[in-house]
């Protein structure tokens, strides 16, 4: 059986009809968007200055900021990159079992966890 | 003598007022019990349940199979989903999920997901994605599948990255390619999405502290689109409170639309160069990896599927996509749908799922059932 919409939800409807597509054209002009902007470069701006103030003040104490660690975690991921790439020409340049044999040897196995593992998920 | 008959009563009889009264205190008792179930969070929907096992991965990307006993179709479909959602919405739910139609028809089917980038992500560029993740997935499944070649599936963003991959690695085993919902003319694309560029935000003002555009400004974005949209959604959830099948769908569906995935700086600084300010696929002017990429290049089978009701990328963004590939055998499917609309729902698992497979079955050889 069709459900009959409750007064509140058709005075709903009525308004969102109403106001939607205005609002909709407002997010949609030039304006909006010089506003959004200027917002988020202020934002940006503002996060950079925080970020700067604190890192500072770790340093000043010889602690490592979030910056610091970010900066590691992002080399580790190059290595990481660097090695898949490695492994990658190994692969294309000698036969499968030669090179299986020298990842082993070189400690890139190929059973590493973070490459062609097979695990059950569901 | 006839035995006598006893009076026919009217259809019309008064309402019992009991019943009435009974009615509505059992509706109020299902919405309060409903409401607080889901303010306390203990109703979750069941999401991404398809039975599946990882075959691949690397960094954060990750490549799944989804058993089946029957596994009637070669070539296996590839899923390609886009960088700034999750991937489930493929598999929403039993009986809601493309990945299921799919299966259910015979297909072998592979999906990859991107996983959620962190700050270690946020130098992945878009080679990262269409030069070294996508052809060494394609390749496993290639394998997979009996080296019977891949049909690459992408949707959305999804499907720009499987048009760039497509074009740039002619070489590798594509058989067919289907792309849905995907952007290709920026020009067409709303402000909200397109408003990051030359002429508007500066997209490192986009990025947060880990290098990536956080999760909360893609979903403003998509949010800045129809901004009534939320209040109408809570409007729903009020409205059927006492509706439990409602319920486990609107759970679902909006876990998913709020639940989104920061996109990794690097790809999206380029992104916003290659296509927002250079509308690299209309102009020809891409270059990935040091080296010019042409759709033209593209001359596999291709299906574009397109959205009549989309919102995020509208028709017009996705239309000229026809011309710009090389291929002979070239499909158009404008469908009645929204962008989700493709492949959740009654109208996509009626009209669009079944239009999508068929058009890849019709491309595809039927085989006997290979072991699971």
């Amino acid at each position: 059986m069709a459900r009959t919409a409750p007064t509140w939800r058709k005075l709903f409807d009525s308004w969102e009809k109403a106001v939607a597509p205005g609002l909709e054209d407002l997010t949609a002009s030039s304006e909006f968007r010089d506003v959004m902007a200027l917002v988020t470069r202020w934002n940006a701006a503002m996060a950079k200055q925080t970020e700067q103030a604190s890192r500072r003040w770790l340093h000043l104490w010889n602690l490592p900021a979030a910056s610091d660690v970010r900066r590691l975690r992002r080399q580790i991921s190059e290595l990481d990159d660097e090695v898949a790439a490695l492994r990658k020409a190994l692969r294309s340049a000698v036969d499968a079992d030669t090179a299986d044999r020298l990842l082993r040897l070189t400690a890139l196995d190929v059973d590493s966890p973070s490459d062609g593992f097979v695990r059950s998920s569901n | 003598m006839a035995a006598s008959s006893p009076k026919p009563t009217s259809s019309r009889s008064a309402p019992d007022p009991l019943g009435v009264i009974t009615k509505a205190v059992t509706k109020n008792v299902k919405r309060n019990w409903n409401l607080t179930r889901h303010l306390l969070g203990i109703d979750r929907a069941e999401v991404g349940a398809t039975p599946r096992d990882a075959v691949w991965s690397r960094g954060k990307s990750v490549l799944y199979r989804y058993r089946s006993d029957d596994r009637t179709v070669r070539p296996p479909v590839l899923l390609v989903m886009s960088l700034v959602s999750r991937a489930y919405i493929l598999d929403l739910q039993p009986g809601n999920s493309f990945v299921e139609h799919l299966r259910d028809e015979g297909f072998d089917v592979f999906l990859l997901d991107w996983g959620i980038p962190d700050e270690d992500d946020a130098d992945n560029t878009l080679e990262t994605y269409v030069d070294n993740h996508l052809p060494e997935a394609v390749a496993v499944v290639d394998r997979m599948g009996d080296g019977s070649g891949v049909t690459v599936f992408g949707y959305c963003f999804g499907g720009l990255l499987a048009l760039l991959y497509a074009a740039g690695h002619p070489a590798d085993p594509i058989r067919n390619l289907v792309v849905m919902a995907t952007p290709v003319d920026f020009r067409h694309m709303p402000p909200a999405m397109s408003g990051v560029g030359t002429a508007g935000i500066h997209p490192e003002d986009v990025l947060d502290a880990n290098g990536n555009v956080p999760a909360e400004t893609v979903r403003a974005g998509f949010s800045l689109l129809t901004p009534t949209a939320d209040l109408a959604t809570y409007a729903d959830f009020w409205e059927r409170l006492d509706d439990e099948k409602f319920l486990d769908t609107y759970r679902a569906m909006t876990g998913w639309s709020r639940n989104h995935i920061p996109f990794p700086g690097a790809a999206f600084k380029q992104t916003v160069e290659l296509f927002n300010d250079g509308n690299g696929f209309v102009n020809d002017t891409i270059v990935l990896g040091g080296r010019r990429v042409h759709l033209s290049d593209i001359e596999v089978p291709f299906l574009n599927v397109l959205a009549e009701r989309d919102h995020i990328v509208p028709a017009p963004a996705t239309l000229p996509l026809a011309d710009l590939v090389g291929s002979e055998d070239v499909t158009e499917l404008a469908l009645p749908a929204g962008h989700v609309g493709l492949i959740v729902g009654n109208g996509g698992r009626t009209r669009c799922m079944p239009a999508m497979s068929g058009w890849m079955k019709e491309r595809s050889d039927v085989v006997e059932p290979a072991d699971g």
